[in-house]
């Protein structure tokens, strides 16, 4: 009984920061048709450039935190600039280099940083005790967050200027174009964005099992299996995908813990064969 | 005259658009039907119904009797139906006679030797059949047979370098190398000239006398009313009328549906 | 509209002759090293080592080759080769060690099984368009490369983390020429092969169907079945590849098999040589093995410099080195050709 209440809760913790990562991945590939496959290379990025400002710099963790994530908002649209942008009517060559890109900060993380796992302090100490379950507050903290995180989200595409001009990107580009949105420079708050979404993922989960530079591939398939769960591009469809891909893997962890990462592939092949457009998403060319 | 393809009650809805709606008519061997209707009628809805490339939502359609509904495309091509495309669809990085010869590849993986020269042969006969290759110019080093019937430059030339009216040629030709007994052809004239409008014409009426049977999409009455026999009108997805070029003309339903909708003009015989 | 090539004799007759030249240039080569680098007839350890790399690169083309057939041709992009690699590496690995049968019979199962593992792959895979082909591919790989980790193998000398030791039942020769030899037969059959079917009816229905699979179905072609066939003719070949490798490294491992990166180097040796040539790749798998092996002083710093310096390369030639090649060779063939006319124009007025 106190296995299936832990399975609830720590499920349901999960399922949030999941949520989180498939988010930034979801807006990136519904407003600029990039399928970016270095999104869970920013956020292992991320957590070593906590990792780094706190043991060299010696920033306190919080600070260390925000440096990380304000860190990513800036390097994400640079690097899409940089390497994508030049490419963009070459889905194959964007694809490739997405995937390069992964692969080229894998190597240098585990250069600077060794290819050995780190492992991050809790950003919040502490824990609580619910239902016999014992919950680290840092994990409470993390869910909370990103709960608020995509409810700000969501009051930004909904409310801001820029947010709504994101908003009608995603619908129908050459319609935003008629209407006067500069999607050139929307895409780029798109990129900082999502930089930001997988850096606060990657900071938690990496606070949670430690990080090493290939594990950012096992995120990068939650994102994936999330998202494509949910259907590309369709944000609701990623937070129901979230919670299920969520609840699986702690079930796994639970009872077969070295089946881990094996659930979402399986439950994403099932999906991919099965209703390739995801729970909600559009049909895609 | 019997009924070499027959729509029953056929509708497709696409989303809350009710595109084609309970449409029933029937194909007559070896005569040119005009299949024409207002702008956005749902003449190529019917085409793709008729393919396969949609699944009628309801309804049957039926092929020298046989049930056809909700085969693939390349199976309702096999069995005998070919079509054109509105806006010409060329294989850019293949070789005109290439892009011929890829209506001719059979299904299955392994097949007999002389499947190849057999193959070519047919290449040749379709595009100089529909005249595909006679306006470009001679190039040095073709010789034979080929050099006889002007097709070396199609063996040579990518498709673009030809003009609109070549393209729809091509079409005709890619169409034709699956050897159909049935040839739908979607707005073959749009975009042509007067004498490019002839000319193709009187290609589609040498091919109905060989023993094919045609159908042509267009919403322009006035192309058709010469080449065709016998029209269904279409509008809002629901058959208006049917008859003899003329009959169809006077119907007061058809002024009406042209007047209303997008070309006055074009409803005058 | 794009201005499609034209092949002229002449331009055979150069591709042939640069062909040629290349083959028999592989051919010679362990004969040629010890006179380019002196260093190597006193050294016997480096020459076996750059005969081995030049051996792997061999091998990483047939993998950049089979790669090019399905996503050049077929316009299936797949992102998941290592599986098809893999697979032929695992089957030969667990063949030699059971039934110990001749290595030809063996290197060919692998392709064959493989060949199955591509037909498997094919069967979601022939209802995805696109973005989600590339994912499903990526993940049948890394799922596979999981499988692998979790399954504990009990044949042989098990290794760590699903790995198979099958030294010495997969064995060739001691002699690293020999054994270079034998990957180059097996580059150049392969390239035949799919030189071949590419330029047969098989060829043109995968061109068609990449470039409009509308108007290849309209045309009467099976689509769903060309796939799978590409699927399966690309595994094979890959197969044979990964079958190979395992006979030369002694043991069959997720890392050293299955790997992301096995994956991302068939792809970019593919478009760095130029997609849809199948000669291209090869040129692309060499020059991709040798800057490794030369990068190797770097230590672990290669795979970055390596991988940045095909991201750029990708940035600023997309269409690939060898086109560039070409497109620089014809410049100075028009050239030489103009300045050649310019001395006759003056010999004449002379």
């Amino acid at each position: 009984m106190s296995g299936i209440i832990e399975v609830l809760i720590l499920g349901f913790l999960i399922s949030c920061l999941y949520a989180l990562a498939a988010l930034g991945f979801t807006m990136i590939f519904g407003v600029a048709g990039v399928l970016n496959l270095a999104h869970g290379a920013f956020a292992m990025v991320a957590a070593y450039m906590a990792v780094w400002a706190m043991s060299t710099v010696g920033l306190s963790l919080p600070a260390a935190a925000v440096f990380a994530v304000l860190g990513m908002a800036v390097l994400a649209p640079v690097l899409y600039v940089l390497l994508i942008r030049p490419v963009e009517q070459r889905p194959i060559i964007v694809f490739l280099s997405t995937l390069l890109l992964a692969v080229v900060l894998e190597q240098v993380m585990g250069l600077v940083f060794s290819f050995n796992s780190r492992i991050l302090p809790p950003l919040v100490q502490g824990s609580v005790t619910l239902f016999g379950t014992r919950i680290p507050h840092n994990r409470l903290a993390a869910s909370a967050i990103a709960l608020v995180i995509i409810l700000g989200l969501w009051l930004f595409v909904t409310r801001a200027r820029v947010g709504k001009a994101i908003l009608a990107l995603s619908m129908e580009r050459k319609g935003a174009a008629l209407v006067g949105i500069p999607a050139r420079h929307i895409i780029l708050w798109v990129w900082a964005i999502s930089g930001m979404l997988a850096a606060i993922a990657g900071l938690f989960i990496s606070s949670f099992f430690g990080i090493s530079p290939f594990e950012e591939r096992l995120l990068l398939v939650i994102a994936f299996s999330t998202v494509v769960l949910g259907g590309l591009g369709s944000i609701a469809g990623s937070l129901w995908a979230a919670f299920i891909i969520g609840y699986s893997e702690t079930i796994i962890q639970q009872f077969a813990p070295e089946a881990r990462g094996l659930a979402s592939l399986v439950i994403l092949m099932i999906v991919l064969t099965l209703r390739p457009q995801g729970l909600l998403g559009r049909a895609a060319a | 005259m019997t009924a070499l393809l027959q729509l029953e009650h056929v509708s497709k809805a696409f989303g809350g658009l009710q595109a084609v709606s309970q449409l029933s008519f029937e194909v007559r061997q070896g005569e040119i039907l005009g299949l024409i209707g207002p702008n956005g009628a749902g003449k190529t809805t019917v085409f793709n119904l008729i393919t396969g490339v949609y699944r009628p939502d309801q309804g049957r359609i039926r092929f020298l009797g046989k049930d056809i509904t909700g085969w693939p495309l390349y199976r309702i091509i096999n069995a005998g139906i070919a079509r054109t495309f509105q806006i010409p669809k060329p294989f850019i990085h293949k070789t005109i006679a290439q892009n011929v010869e890829i209506s001719l590849i059979p299904n299955e993986i392994f097949t007999s030797v002389a499947s190849k020269r057999e193959r070519r042969a047919r290449v040749s006969a379709c595009c100089a059949r529909t005249g595909l290759c006679h306006a470009l110019g001679h190039q040095a080093g073709c010789d034979g047979e080929a050099a006889a019937r002007d097709l070396c430059d199609c063996w040579r030339e990518y498709p673009h370098i030809l003009p609109q009216a070549g393209l729809r040629k091509l079409e005709v030709a890619k169409a034709l190398a699956t050897a159909p007994k049935l040839l739908l052809l979607d707005e073959p004239f749009a975009g042509l000239t007067h004498s490019e409008v002839e000319e193709l014409s009187s290609l589609i009426r040498a091919l109905r006398d060989e023993g094919h049977t045609i159908v042509l999409v267009d919403h322009n009455m006035r192309g058709l009313m010469k080449l065709v026999e016998r029209v269904v009108v279409i509008h809002f997805g629901e058959r208006l009328a049917e008859g003899t070029p003329e009959e169809v003309a006077q119907n007061p339903l058809v002024q009406e549906a042209y007047l209303a909708g997008s070309g006055a003009d074009d409803a005058s015989p | 509209m794009m201005r499609a090539p034209r092949r002229s004799r002449r331009r055979c007759v150069l591709l042939l002759l640069g062909l040629m030249l290349s083959l028999a240039l592989l051919i010679a080569i362990p004969y040629l090293l010890p006179h380019i680098f002196p260093q190597m007839r006193t050294n016997p350890i480096l020459l076996r080592k750059w005969l081995d790399t030049l051996l792997v690169a061999n091998l990483w083309a047939i993998l950049a080759m089979s790669w090019d057939l399905l996503g050049g041709y077929a316009g299936q992009i797949s992102f998941g080769h290592s599986l098809f690699f893999g697979l032929g590496g695992y089957t030969s690995a667990i063949m030699s060690v059971l039934l110990g049968w001749h290595p030809i019979v063996i290197i060919a199962m692998g392709g064959l099984i493989a060949a199955v593992g591509g037909l498997v792959v094919a069967a979601p895979a022939l209802r995805l368009r696109g973005p989600y082909l590339s994912l499903l591919t990526l993940v049948a790989a890394l799922a596979f490369d999981r499988l692998m980790r979790w399954a504990k193998f009990q044949i042989g000398t098990p290794g760590a983390e699903g790995a198979i030791l099958c030294n010495p039942q997969c064995f060739l020769t001691f002699n690293a020429t020999e054994k270079y030899y034998y990957a180059l037969l097996l580059m150049v059959l392969s390239a035949l092969f799919l030189y071949g079917i590419t330029r047969s009816r098989f060829g043109l229905a995968f061109e068609a169907i990449r470039d409009d699979e509308e108007a290849a179905q309209a045309a009467g072609l099976n689509a769903a079945k060309y796939k799978a066939l590409a699927f399966g003719l690309s595994a094979f070949v890959a197969g044979l590849s990964g079958a190979f490798y395992v006979y030369h490294i002694g043991s069959a491992s997720p890392k050293g098999l299955l790997d992301l990166e096995i994956s991302v180097q068939a792809i970019v040796a593919s478009v760095l040589g130029g997609m849809g040539t199948i000669f291209g790749p090869i040129f692309g798998a060499f020059f991709f093995k040798i800057t490794e092996e030369y990068l190797r002083l770097l230590g672990a710093l290669r795979f970055v410099v390596l991988f940045a310096l095909a991201l750029l390369v990708l940035l600023l030639l997309p269409g690939g080195l060898l086109a560039k090649l070409r497109a620089t060779l014809r410049r100075w063939w028009q050239a030489g050709a103009r300045v050649r006319a310019g001395v006759g124009a003056l010999k004449q007025g002379e």
